[in-house]
Parts: C-alpha cells; structure tokens; sequence
C-alpha cells in the first residue's frame, strides 16, 4: 500500500473562493483549528466589488437602491434565499468583520449605506455594495462628471479607453483617453493585467510609468488607469503615482479575471496565514468522503500514490456552482460533486436555461443548487439534516441567483459567517463539557 | 437598377450561380436577406457525399452526389478535408440492409470496401466495440462557409454585385414577364428596386414564400434537422450509421473539431428553426450507439437547418427525392423566372450549372459552363475563415504589434482588422458581429465568444469604426446569437463557461439591463 499522509482538524473547508476564505477566516477567529482546501474557482474571475443584493429578476428587473430594504422585502419574493436565514444584523456584522480586517492589511473598500455606481470598460455601470478604495474616486468622478484622463495601453486587449469614452460621450463628455506604451513591454505583443499589475511592484517600472504620463495630464481633476495598479501594495502604489502626477487616481475594472478580485483573495489568504491554527492544502481536489462511526468525516485529497487524507469533526462545503466544480451537470440532471447531496433540480417543465441570454427573468440553473436547514446544514427532500456536521455555504446554495441579484460575495460571506458561528457554539459546549 | 440577371438567396446554391453566371461573363446581382450561409448552407453537416448513403433509397443522387464530390475534391480542395469515411453497424441493427450495402454501393459505381472490426477499431479507437458490419468509403468533410465565400469571392472579382441583409418583398409582373424586384435594406429599412431580364430563385426552403410573392404557389416540405457541435476531433473520418436514415447517425470531423447530426422534425412553417435541448439529448443517447463517449463530450452549441424539399405525397422529410428542383415558371406564365432548390451542398455546383444554362438560353446567349473544369480560387475574403490558417500565418509573420484576440481559434487583430476593412469598403452599414463572425471563425470556439466579442469591440472603437453605444448593443445581439447555439448543450463543461460568460456579461457588465439594438 502507498503512503498516505493524514491529517486531523476540527474543521475542514472545501473551496477557496470567497465563501470558503471567509468560512476559515471566521473560524480561526475563534479559535477553530481549520483546514482549507480547494484551488482556482469562479472567484478568481470575480471584479473585486463586494456585492450585497442590488436586483430581483422577473418579467420586469427590479433596482433596489438601498440593500437593506432589499433584505427586507427578500422573503416576500425569494421565501428561500439564503439570505432568509440571516438577519440584517448579522450580514452586516459579517461583512464588516472581514472588511475590518482587510482594511488593516492594506486593502481598503469604501462605500455608503446604499448601492454606489461603478463603471465599467463597456461603459455600463455596475450597481454594487462596497468599492475597493482604488476604484472608489471613480464613482465620485462619475456622479460630478469631473474632467478626467483616462489612460490605457497599447498591447493590452482585456481593455478599450476609446470604447468607454465613446458610449459615455453624451453623459460624461469631459472624459479624454490617451493610450500608451506600458514601461519595459517592449517586444511583448500581448499584455494582461495580471502581469502589468506585478510588475508595477518595482519602483522603476512606477517611476517609468509616471514619467510617460505626466505630460498628458491637462487640467483633468481625475487620472484613471484599468485595474492593474499593483498586486500586493496596492494602496502604497496608487499614493506614490498620484503624489508623482498631482491628481487623485483611480481604477476601472478590466474583463476579468480582474486585479482587484485577485487582491482581495490574496489578502484574505495572507490574513489566514497569520493564523497558527491554520493550515492549507490546496492544489488538489477532495476526490473521496468517508464517514467514520464517530461521525467524523474523512476527506481523500487527489488520486493514487500522491494522495493524502484530512480526518475531520465538521466539514464546510464551499465547491461553488458549475465553474468553481462543486455542482456538475449531464444532460438530464445536476449532481453535487463531493458527497452526492441532493440538489434542487430546475423544474422540467420550465427548462433549465431561457430562449434569450438576457431574459430579465434569469435562468432556472442558475438557481439550482443544495437546500440548507437555517444553520447552512443541507437537507433531504424531506427537509431532514443530511450530516449534523456538514454546512454547505456561498454560491452552491439554492434559489439565489447571484448572478442577477447582485449577491455574490454577500452571500457568500454571510452564509459562512452563520454556519461558523454554529459550528463554533457546538465547539465551545464541547470544550466546557470536556473541561 | 437593372442586372442582366437578379439571383436570390445566399447560400451555396446562389452564390455558386453568382460565380458561375459571371465566369460565363453575365452580369448578375445576388440579394440575401442575412448573410451568406445563413439558410440551410450553414445548417448542414457539412459533409461531401460519396453517394455512399443514397445507394438504397435514392440511387440517383446518390450517383449526382458521387460526380460532383470527385470533381470538387479537384477543384475546390481548399474548402475540402479528404478524410474518408466509415459506414458502420452495431449490434441490433438490420441485417438485412447492411448485407445489400456493397451490392447496392457496386451496382451504382460507388467505391467502397469492407473493413474488418479489428481494423475499424484501430482506425477510430473511438468506435463501438459492438460492431457488427463496417465499411470504407469516400466520403469527406467540406467547410460550406468557405465554399460560398470563395464562390461569392471570385463572382464579385469578375463584377457581380452583392447585396447583404437585402430582402426580397415584392416583384411587378406583367403578363409574361417580371419586370422588377422590390428589395428592402433590412438594416435600415430603405427600398430598392432592381430592373432583370432573368430573375432566379434559389432562396432554398423560402423558395415558396419568394414565389408566392409572384403569384406563384410552389408547396414545400420542411424538415428541420438539428446538429451538434463537439469541441474536439473525434474522428479522423467521416462516421455513417449503416442503417435506414435516422436520428444521430453521422458524424462529420472538421478541422478541430466534429459535428454530429442530425434529427428530422416536420415543421408547419419557417417560423421556429432553433434547435432544442430535448432534440440535442436525444442525439446523444442515439449517437452513443456508434460512439460511446458520446454523452461525456464536451459539446460547444448546436445548430439547425431546413431541407428543402419540394411537397410530394410522402410525409418524412428525409424519404423524399433529394435530388433537385429547377422550376421554369414558364409553366405558370412568367418566361424570365427560375426556382433552384432542393438537392444538396454537394450537389450545388451542378444546380447552379443547370440553373445557369437554361438562363443563358432564357437571354439567348450561348456559353459554355466554366466551373467544371476551371479551379475555385482561394479569394481574400475566404481565406481567415478557415480553422487554423490564422495562427499559421501569425505565427510566421512574427509581427511583434499583432496580438490575439481570440484564443480559442487563435484570431490576430491583423486578421480581423483586414476583414473589416474589406466588409465595410463593401456595405454601407456598420458590419454586425456576426457577419465578421463568419469571416474570421471569431466565437466558434470553446467560450463561444464571450470574451473575444469584448475585445473585438474595443479594437473597433480604436480605429473609429463605433460610435456611442453601438459596441454594447452589437455585443448585446452578438452574445445572444451565440446562446440559441449553446442554450440545448448547457451541460458538463459547456454550462461552466456559461456560468463564467453570465457572470461577466451580466454580474460585472450588467449588460442584461441595457436595451437591444
Ligand atoms: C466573472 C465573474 C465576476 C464576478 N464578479 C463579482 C462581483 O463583482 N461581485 C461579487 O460580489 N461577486 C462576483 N463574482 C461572484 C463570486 O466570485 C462568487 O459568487 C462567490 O465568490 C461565491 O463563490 P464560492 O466561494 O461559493 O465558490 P467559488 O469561488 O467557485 O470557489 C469554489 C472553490 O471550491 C473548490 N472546489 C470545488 N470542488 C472541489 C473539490 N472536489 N475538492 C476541493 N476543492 C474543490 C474550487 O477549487 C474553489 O476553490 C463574480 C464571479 C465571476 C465568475
Ligand atoms: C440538417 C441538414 C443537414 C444537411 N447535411 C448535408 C450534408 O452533410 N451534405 C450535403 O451535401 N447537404 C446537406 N444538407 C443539404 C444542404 O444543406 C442544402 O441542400 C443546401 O445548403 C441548400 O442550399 P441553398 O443555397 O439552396 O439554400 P439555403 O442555404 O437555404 O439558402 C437560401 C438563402 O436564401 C435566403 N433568403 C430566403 N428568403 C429570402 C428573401 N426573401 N430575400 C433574400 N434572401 C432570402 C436565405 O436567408 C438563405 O440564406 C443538409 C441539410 C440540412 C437541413
């Protein structure tokens, strides 16, 4: 027989997409010994907005300025959004606790009690929760129409200053764009954001780069660049370029996979790090589940030879949808991956996707997905806890089309901010029982 | 205006007319409601008939289609991949029919030849283990875009006109004669009438709705027939069920990737030709018969067309003759009107040389056909569609300043930019997305355009091509023409991307609340 390595925890999270980082986060918060598990998934794509609630799907879409009133009239329409499990209270405590702590690593996000307006390349604009600070100016500029000089580059394909410029014309005439070279790109016919953005990590590339736009600056009271300015030091980065150049910058997201997305997942792995009760297995996939007598569940991570095992007390579920690989589809129905849970089928008679892409109704496989009890524990068609110690949190969740909601993050991180604190009573009963 | 000869209807049959007519130096226009290939000529298989499938049940286009595809494999190989094909059967099917094969095949003088099973498994390591009978033929894959590019290509190199999204929606006859065609832009709603000595009708299965606007009721069948799309090779060569034409019995291997096909559902009316989830589920199960794997490919869309055939008294659409139709609607009064249709994109260049001939006499000239013997040229308005040219030429060109801009098919923006160039010194409107869809291979490749249609766009702005909103409403129309392709295959790995497509279009963009062009 193969060696393999095994592991005990107290909590195990699958997925490492923003309802998986923030499941851990809350948990060694406590105290919880946790494994993470997981590797890319549909957060990798993700803006880096935070998104709360801002739409209902229906014949008729409707926009809710205000997310909270949202929240409030959420039961009436979605009587099982996950979102019906969490009072206003304790989303907005969760959100705030990871924002707190991102805040104090350097990657800041600002924004107001309602919805704000970001913009986008396409010149549409996003209805969104809370900003990254880089990104914040933007709305401000946005909703003044202030003159500003929006700068992109040539090579980089993923974003079009001229196209922005174009459709805003009429609302924003006082926007300009200029395109450039990127400093030492030379020979490089493809660009992407993700590199441009590491290489700003150097103070001659930042240097180069300020020194190559300065004199395009006119009377604009607002610089702005796609989404690439620095990866890890991003707040450092953007105060040196705008001291350099004398005008407030900020970011447009880019088609994705977009920068700020990234940051934020790399903060919140960074934060995790400082953990001592945390630990990380990523790179391969849960491939195999087996429940123990005692209840406690063993998890194989990849296959044959080089695979290894986690023993642990509590699982949380955090695969995604279709794209992060924890719900997966044949023709005729769709499958929880890792432990074959039930899934809420779309409804055969309705199908699972429209006639049109943008039917303002949404798509019915959009809202498939596991059924949780009010701790985020999945249940059975007949409404029954299917593992007393399995939670499933973020997008793989039922009946919320984050999509066109508008309620990715949020979800995500409420969710597992609600299922961490139950696992976390159960710990410290447990703790005091034992002492 | 006037044309010696007004042709109507873009699809292989009118655009090699267009090529045909002018090489015999008539001067023609040729008016299409869309966009070339967007009838049936873009709704098929794509595959080259050997005859090899018609020897039972049709033998005389099963000889037709032999002829003419040894002739294209000449003439035409740059639109043509030579990949042979097998005819098989597995267990359970007839018996019978599958011992007649040879014979039937030997009668007509289609070559073909037994293989053994052993043999056939080694040959195409996907096959069936089942197999109960298996033949070689000469069947081969034909690409039906860049056909009727290079056609349409060299008629408008020799003078023929061409008028995109034109419909027709009138004509004024005399007692004999038409004496003109009422043309609308479609784009932006403009009328046009054009003056012809020969008016032909090769609007394929609308040949009844385009006659009726004459007066003249021809009866049509229609039978809509439903193809997949599978994102990788399957095959080296073309796959025949060896069995009474059915439903997921063929599958075509072109290029990179394999279209599998097809079903045959009788429609009331043109009205509804998108394929389906249930039709694409079906194929599947039944293909799986011949090709395991089947129901864990990857499918990247699905797509449908419409036979044309002209109403006889049998009711299956595929039962009926398929050899072609050309109607001299002298019968009813009109000397200078023809209808062509039917048939098959094999057999095209054939109808359009008979079309041709009885309009030649219609105008009293003698000329001889030239697109028998003389090679289609590979014209600069076919050529990036075809799979693969384009990173080959970008590759060897090394241009440091060109990059891709879509990665699935590798299309540089050297690429694209040339072809919008050569679209909008041609037509007055602002090219859509789809047509330049169709010349470059842009979005026919795994994410189905979701992202190249976003780069596209902004590389338009660049050079002045957009204004205002047009960008988002191009992408908006664009991105939805993709999803009918993909909304009957969302599943596996294709319903991930989507995932990723909506998210991005419609979580990020928020493009669903913007309006429609
Ligand atoms: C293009 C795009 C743009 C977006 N923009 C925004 C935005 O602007 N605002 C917003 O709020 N949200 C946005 N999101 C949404 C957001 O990313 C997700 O909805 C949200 O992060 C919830 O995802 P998740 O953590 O539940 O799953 P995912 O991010 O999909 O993560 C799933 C994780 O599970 C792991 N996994 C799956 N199966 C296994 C297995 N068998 N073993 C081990 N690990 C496994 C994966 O590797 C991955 O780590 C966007 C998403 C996309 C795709
Ligand atoms: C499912 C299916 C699979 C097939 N597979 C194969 C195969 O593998 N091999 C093979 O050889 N053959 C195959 N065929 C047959 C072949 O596709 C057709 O015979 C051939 O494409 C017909 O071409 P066409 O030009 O006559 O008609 P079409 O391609 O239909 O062209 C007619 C054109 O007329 C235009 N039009 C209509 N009305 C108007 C108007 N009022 N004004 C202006 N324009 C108008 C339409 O937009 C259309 O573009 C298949 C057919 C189907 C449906």
């Amino acid at each position: 027989m193969s060696y393999q390595r095994e592991r005990q925890t107290e909590l195990a999270v699958i997925g490492s997409g923003i309802a998986g980082l923030s499941a851990a986060f809350f948990a060694v918060q406590q105290g919880i010994e946790t494994v993470l598990l997981g590797g890319a998934g549909s957060s990798d794509f993700a803006s880096g907005a935070l998104d709360l609630l801002s739409t209902f799907p229906g014949e008729v879409i409707t926009q809710w300025d205000d997310p909270w009133q949202a929240l409030g009239v959420l039961p009436e329409f979605y009587p099982n959004h996950p979102y019906t499990h969490l009072q206003p209270e304790e989303i907005d405590l969760a959100l705030n606790q990871v924002l707190q702590a991102l805040e104090r690593k350097g990657l800041g996000y600002q924004g107001l009690e309602r919805n704000v307006q970001l913009i986008t390349s396409l010149g549409t604009c996003k209805q969104t929760y809370r900003v990254p600070e880089s990104m914040w100016p933007g709305v401000k500029a946005f909703q003044d129409k202030s003159p500003c000089l929006l700068v992109d580059f040539h090579g980089l394909k993923d974003f079009s200053g001229p196209w922005l410029r174009s459709t805003l014309a009429r609302e924003w005439p006082a926007i300009r764009t200029e395109r450039i070279d990127f400093p030492e790109t030379r020979g490089h016919s493809e660009l992407f954001a993700v590199r441009l953005a590491q290489s700003l990590e150097s103070e001659r590339v930042r240097q180069k780069l300020a020194a190559a736009v300065a004199p395009l600056i006119r009377d604009e009271q607002f610089l702005a660049f796609p989404a690439l300015l620095g990866l890890y030091s991003s707040r450092a980065i953007r105060a040196e370029l705008e001291e350099r150049l004398g005008v407030p910058i900020f970011e447009i997201p880019t088609m994705p996979p977009s920068v700020p997305g990234l940051r934020f997942l790399e903060t919140m792995s960074d934060i995790l790090n400082g953990y001592s009760c945390f630990r990380r297995e990523s790179g391969k996939r849960v491939s195999h589940i087996q429940r123990e007598a005692t209840g406690q569940i063993v998890l194989t991570l990849g296959d044959g030879e080089f695979s290894s095992r986690v023993l642990s007390r509590q699982v949380m579920l955090a695969t995604g949808r279709f794209l992060g690989g924890g719900l997966q589809a044949d023709p005729e129905q769709i499958r929880e991956v890792v432990f074959d849970l039930p899934v809420v089928q779309p409804s055969p008679d309705q199908g699972w996707h429209q006639e049109d892409f943008f039917d303002p109704r949404g798509h019915q496989a959009n809202r498939a997905g596991l059924e949780v009890d009010s701790v985020f524990r999945p249940v059975d068609t007949q409404g029954n806890v299917v593992y007393e110690n399995l939670y499933a949190v973020g997008s793989i969740l039922a009946h919320s089309d984050w999509m066109r909601m508008k309620c990715g993050a949020g979800v995500a991180i409420a969710s597992a901010f609600k299922a961490v604190q139950s696992i976390s009573t159960a710990y410290n009963q447990e703790d005091r029982f034992s002492l | 205006m006037q044309t010696q000869v007004l042709i109507i209807g873009g699809g292989c049959t009118g655009t090699g007319l267009a090529r045909d007519l002018a090489l015999r130096g008539i001067d023609c226009i040729l008016v299409e409601q869309r966009d070339i290939n967007a009838g049936a000529s873009g709704g098929n298989h794509g595959l080259l008939h050997s005859g090899a499938r018609y020897v039972s049940n049709d033998p005389h286009s099963a000889v037709e289609c032999h002829a003419e595809a040894e002739l294209l494999k000449q003439l035409a190989p740059q639109c043509i991949e030579d990949t042979g094909g097998l005819f098989i059967a597995v267990q359970g099917d007839d018996e019978r029919y599958i011992s007649d094969f040879q014979s039937c095949c030997d009668r007509e003088g289609i070559w073909c030849r037994p293989v053994d099973f052993q043999e056939a498994g080694e040959l195409e390591p996907r096959l069936s283990a089942k197999l109960i009978g298996a033949y070689a033929v000469r069947d081969a894959s034909v690409d039906p875009f860049r056909l009727s590019l290079e056609n349409i290509g060299q008629a408008m190199e020799l003078g023929a006109g061409y008028y995109n999204r034109h419909r027709v929606i009138g004509m004024k006859a005399g007692s004999c004669l038409l004496h003109s065609v009422l043309i609308r832009n479609v784009s932006s709603g403009e009328d046009l009438e054009i003056e012809a000595e020969v008016v032909i009708n090769a609007s394929g299965a609308w040949a009844g709705q385009v006659a009726a606007l004459a007066g003249i009721s021809l009866e049509m069948l229609y039978s809509k027939g439903t193809l997949l799309v599978a994102h990788n090779r399957l095959t080296s060569r073309v796959i025949n069920r060896l069995r009474p034409p059915s439903d997921g019995d063929i599958l075509v291997p072109g290029g990179t990737v394999s279209i599998m096909g097809t079903t045959s559902l009788q429609l009331p009316d043109l009205r509804d030709i998108r394929p389906t989830r249930q039709e694409a589920r079906e194929m599947v199960k039944q293909g799986a018969a011949m090709l395991p794997g089947l129901p864990d490919t990857r499918f990247t869309r699905a797509y449908a067309g419409v036979r044309p055939l002209l109403k006889s008294d049998d009711a299956d659409g595929r039962a009926v003759s398929r050899g072609f139709a050309l109607i001299d609607h002298a019968r009813d009064g009109l000397e200078n009107f023809l209808t062509v249709s039917g048939g098959k994109l094999t057999t095209f260049r054939l109808m359009a040389e008979k079309a041709a001939d009885l309009t030649a006499q219609k105008l009293g000239l003698r000329t001889i056909c030239r697109t028998r013997t003389e090679a289609l040229p590979e014209t600069h308005i076919g050529k990036w569609s075809e799979g693969g040219r384009s990173p080959r030429a970008w590759l060897s060109s090394g241009e440091a300043a060109d990059h891709i801009l879509c990665e699935c098919e590798m299309v540089p923006r050297s690429h694209f930019v040339q072809v919008l160039d050569d679209l909008q010194s041609r037509q007055a409107e602002t090219p859509d997305l789809d047509q330049l869809r169709r010349r470059t291979r842009l979005g026919k490749g795994a994410c189905q355009g979701a992202f190249c249609s976003v780069r596209v766009t902004g590389v338009r702005y660049e050079l002045g091509a957009l204004k205002g909103d047009q960008g988002r409403r191009q992408l908006k129309n664009f991105l939805q023409a993709r999803w009918a392709g993909q909304q009957p295959v969302l599943w596996g790995a294709q319903l991930a991307q989507a995932e990723l497509s909506e998210g991005m279009h419609c979580a990020v963009f928020g493009l669903e609340m913007e309006p429609y062009s």
